[in-house]
């Protein structure tokens, strides 16, 4: 017995020195990138077996080792700051709020690494935010559009050869598509857990579409303003006249329904109509957006990928930059998107398109197309406004309140500089 | 009056059954849910397979054996330290003449009072500044607390100060002793500590996700939080997720059942 | 006398020296991970800290800014809702059904239930939440097709404001109760079992002997029991952060999600510092009400 305490004993204080020891002789890189393949097919390829295979050529080219550590998105916003933070962070790392990171510096100015030809490469590359020194420290991606979907036998069924996109129409189509059909018009995530991603593909848009602009002159979030109050009288007014389910639902719960046939039309990511929809049998067809206002108007993010600013220190910052680009030349990228998950190119000179019928109706609209912004406390703020939209539609706030109250509890509460 | 008391007996025995069947009912749940592919939640019995792709998916892609590995060393890990820690301190709180102890055991009590969200801030920068992120001492160090102590101080009482007079009388060292004689004295009250530490460490959630942040050092219940994200979710792989974090407790619970419950009961009469 | 008196003290102080390097290990642990952090976060509560730039200290804003909160009364609230909910039926169906095993049950039968009963406290908090997210799915979930089979109509447990704390508090319920019952079994065990039979002798009833007897002899595993419940629930924060997010709206919103995504989320250690402080400044006035409570009640 006591034996075998001894050996537990010396295996647990074993275990943790080999964590804590990290001395090699080749240089070696940490990459962090998120979980994309979401296919459980037999022939589908994981993230890590896809990027260990994409850095074997790498690693013998650059003499070196990289790891390759799939963080799945649960917890992603969670650990990539902290991560960051820590001395054995990763060097290159997929970001996506990254204003905090940008505004405490951690991350490496890429300017004086690239070249121009590399640079003009990058389709976003002008967009990307600065450091101090006026470096711009991270290579931003599209991350597709949240897109329409309409099954197109329901609507059929309520005689429309073509769902009305115009706000009000939208909303007298909606109605009348419940009556005939006894299905559901519209779902949005309201009831997701995380405001990030019901405003994504619940808010941002309409505020789009009725021509808001998320920050003001001063580089301040601000809603309270007449595109913001027409978006929340709208989605209060969904509510209202029943379009929206009266059981709220998360992001997944929508795709399922759409999937199922029992819904007419959703906003979803431009992957789920070939992924999932097309092999569950529904007759579906893209819609680019409602339109407002200010006419159409579809959000993208910008995710992105960055270097860790300790590799200054580490000394391996020329590899991680080398690894960066590595990752998003179009090469890789093509066969990430071929293999994992398809998103619009990163550079120039990828050439993958999965769905010619998308890239054609994303390329009319690409002027209609708004990117969803950085700033500060973003994510509380976006907690703050789903929570008080919720709570307008459990009847509590009215959309001007909604909005005041929004405004007030950031200003005063979330902001700090 | 008789009649009256059997019925109200009978009617208890079914309460008590119903509550029970309550208590497993979610647990069976998650198991047959994990057996399903099944993106929607309509799940009837034609759903159930009897494969266990969900399983061998969790485990082979989603890094499941290494959690178990890595759970399985911070719980053996915590539960030494925080046994051999206990123990000693109850000791020397309860058997040695240490000026000032009453007062410092009285300021480990009242720690016990203290959220733990008020100290995890310092906490995850104080292990940050001393580069312990993504170790197992950062999982492992934590666990001890004044609970153990003040657990193992109870038992420590009835050691017989005249056992341990007889012993050093006869020549036996100080740390023989300790060894000997006091922890097989207090033998059940390791276990009870070692069974509650158990539980507190390998249910663990906040603290290992922020301070282990790297995939390879990451626990069953964080691992098991990565496999929902926002736009998918696979409620068969999430189950098969959570039935494979319920299930090695499960199975020691099922071998040491008695030691458990005793366990559990004990820390509470005496605590 | 005076040969012996040295040697007793050398003695002693050989003692207390051995005595303190027993203690040592537990005092340098306890020292680091429960005594420093607290005063780092008094500390931290009167200084602006990003977790990179050094701490700048602001006085008492923090704490200004935190009093003008408009959601701290609710979030304290629905905080205050939880633990009333949690600890009181856990408390006593704990106790109720330890009791009626104990007096009833003493069989192979009742020792069955009491390992069954004991299940889900063994099962980890993610994993009770993602398992209870399922059951409580509005459509689908097993508790709705039950629902539903009987007639019901469907409920959005966790999607509408008057059901999703009772939901989250149900959870916690369900995975603690037989936690306190073993707890209280072992307790009604060890009632001597002359006073019982005195009391039978006496033609006390079995509830009456319950209520007179067994329960004022529990007393201090209750206090125990409650005191221990009333911190963890106040500490609510694996459910909520899995369950509902702290929605809908504001409605499941607690101090401790709140510590955690103004650290975390906004990287606000200061500010989160000081409701943290005020979150134990809340526990240790309750504790005292309890014990006050406990205390007088003792006196009649």
């Amino acid at each position: 017995m006591k034996r075998i305490l001894a050996v537990l004993l010396v295996m647990a204080l074993l275990m943790s020195c080999v964590s804590l020891a990290v001395a090699e002789e080749k240089k070696s890189l940490t990459v962090w990138i998120p979980q994309y393949q979401f296919s459980k097919a037999e022939d589908a390829i994981s993230d890590q077996d896809f990027w260990d295979g994409v850095f074997d050529k790498f690693e013998e080219e650059n003499n070196c080792e990289v790891k390759v550590e799939i963080v799945g998105w649960g917890v992603y916003g969670d650990t990539f700051f902290t991560s960051l933070l820590n001395e054995d962070g990763p060097d290159v790392v997929y970001v996506t709020d990254n204003y905090d990171l940008v505004k405490r510096d951690l991350l490496l100015g890429l300017d004086p690494y690239l070249t121009d030809e590399q640079k003009d490469n990058y389709i976003l590359w002008s967009t990307a935010p600065e450091n101090a020194a006026g470096e711009k420290v991270i290579v931003p991606m599209d991350d597709g559009v949240a897109i329409g979907y309409v099954n197109t036998d329901i609507l059929a069924e309520a005689g429309y050869d073509e769902l009305p996109l115009e706000w009000d129409a939208f909303i007298e189509a909606g109605k009348i598509i419940q009556e005939k059909t006894g299905k559901r018009a519209f779902l949005q995530n309201w009831g997701a857990t995380s405001g990030t991603s019901a405003l994504m593909l619940a808010f941002w848009p309409y505020y789009f579409q009725a021509g808001g602009k998320m920050l003001d002159e001063n580089g301040q979030i601000s809603i309270n303003n007449e595109a913001g109050l027409k978006t929340v009288e709208f989605l209060k007014k969904l509510f209202d006249e029943g379009i929206f389910d009266e059981d709220i639902v998360t992001e997944s719960e929508s795709v399922d329904k759409f999937a199922n046939g029992e819904v007419a039309y959703i906003v979803a990511d431009l992957n789920k109509g070939n992924t999932t929809f097309t092999p569950a049998g529904v007759n579906w067809q893209y819609v680019f957006s409602l339109k407002g206002d200010a006419g159409f108007g579809a959000r993208t993010a910008t995710d992105s990928f960055a270097v860790n600013k300790k590799t200054l220190e580490r000394g391996n910052d020329e590899l991680a930059v080398k690894a960066l680009v590595y990752i998003t030349s179009g090469e890789v990228m093509d066969a990430f998107h071929s293999q994992i998950f398809y998103l619009p190119p990163y550079t120039k000179d990828a050439s993958f398109v999965k769905d010619e019928a998308l890239y054609a109706l994303t390329s009319a609209h690409s002027d209609a197309i708004y990117v969803v912004e950085e700033f500060e406390a973003k994510k509380s703020f976006e907690d703050t406004l789903l929570a008080n939209i919720q709570d307008m539609f459990q009847g509590n706030l009215t959309p001007q309140e909604v909005l005041d109250e929004t405004m007030e509890y950031y200003n005063t509460q979330l902001k700090e500089e | 009056m008789k009649k009256r008391l059997t019925f109200g007996k009978a009617a208890g025995v079914v309460l008590v059954t119903l509550f029970a069947i309550l208590c497993v009912l979610p647990l069976l749940y998650m198991v047959a849910v994990s057996f399903t592919d099944s993106e929607s939640l309509y799940i009837g019995l034609k759903d159930l397979r009897f494969d266990f792709s969900n399983f061998e998916y969790a485990i082979t892609k989603r890094n499941f054996g290494l959690a178990l590995k890595n759970s399985v060393i911070t719980v053996i890990g915590s539960c030494l330290l925080v046994d051999i820690v206990s123990a000693m301190a109850a000791y020397g709180f309860e058997k040695k003449p240490v000026p000032g102890k009453e007062t410092l055991f009285q300021g480990y009590l009242a720690t016990m009072m203290i959220p733990g969200q008020v100290i995890l801030i310092p906490m995850f920068m104080m292990i940050n500044k001393a580069h312990l992120t993504n170790t197992f001492a950062a999982l492992i160090l934590p666990m001890v607390g004044a609970f153990g102590i003040f657990l193992m101080r109870q038992f420590m009482v009835a050691v017989s100060n005249d056992l341990l007079e007889a012993a050093e009388i006869d020549g036996c060292g100080e740390l023989r002793r300790f060894v000997t004689i006091v922890l097989p004295l207090v033998q059940p009250a390791l276990i009870t500590l070692t069974i509650f530490t158990f539980n507190a460490t390998w249910n663990n959630f906040l603290w290992p996700l922020i301070i282990n942040t790297r995939s390879e050092m990451a626990t069953l219940p964080v691992t098991m939080s990565t496999l929902s994200s926002n736009s998918t979710t696979n409620y068969g792989m999430v189950m098969a997720g959570a039935t494979l974090t319920f299930l090695f407790p499960f199975v020691l619970y099922i071998f040491l059942q008695k030691q458990f419950v005793e366990g559990i009961a004990l820390g509470g009469v005496k605590g | 006398m005076q040969t012996a008196k040295p040697r007793w003290t050398r003695r002693r102080r050989n003692q207390a020296l051995i005595g303190a390097a027993y203690i040592a290990p537990s005092f340098i642990l306890m020292f680091i991970f429960n005594v420093a952090p607290i005063f780092l976060s008094i500390y931290f509560s009167f200084t602006k800290y990003d977790m990179t730039a050094a701490p700048q200290w602001v006085g008492f804003d923090n704490y200004i800014k935190l009093g003008a909160n408009k959601y701290l009364g609710m979030v304290l609230e629905n905080t205050v809702q939880y633990v009333l909910i949690t600890v009181p039926i856990q408390t006593i169906l704990a106790l109720l059904i330890a009791a009626f095993i104990a007096e009833n049950m003493k069989n192979r039968y009742g020792s069955f239930m009491r390992s069954v009963i004991f299940i889900p406290v063994i099962a980890s908090l993610i994993a009770s939440a993602a398992v209870w997210n399922v059951m409580y799915q509005p459509k689908g979930g097993l508790i709705n097709q039950c629902m539903n089979f009987l007639g019901f109509e469907s409920v959005n447990f966790l999607g509408k404001k008057a059901t999703a704390m009772p939901s989250v508090a149900a959870v916690a319920i369900w995975k603690s109760t037989g936690y306190y019952m073993v707890i209280y079994y072992a307790g009604i065990m060890n009632v001597p079992g002359e006073v019982r039979e005195a009391a039978i002798v006496d033609g006390a009833s079995p509830i009456q002997r319950f209520w007179y007897i067994t329960l004022p002899i529990l007393r201090p595993i209750t206090y125990m029991i409650v005191t221990l419940g009333i911190i963890g629930s106040f500490q609510v924060f694996d459910l909520v952060y899995k369950m509902t997010g702290g929605g809908p709206g504001r409605a499941t919103l607690t101090v401790a999600y709140m510590i955690y995504s103004y650290a975390f989320q906004d990287k606000r250690m200061g500010y989160a510092c000081a409701l943290a402080v005020g979150l134990l400044v809340v526990i240790l006035l309750i504790h005292q009400l309890q014990t006050l409570f406990f205390k007088e009640r003792d006196g009649q």
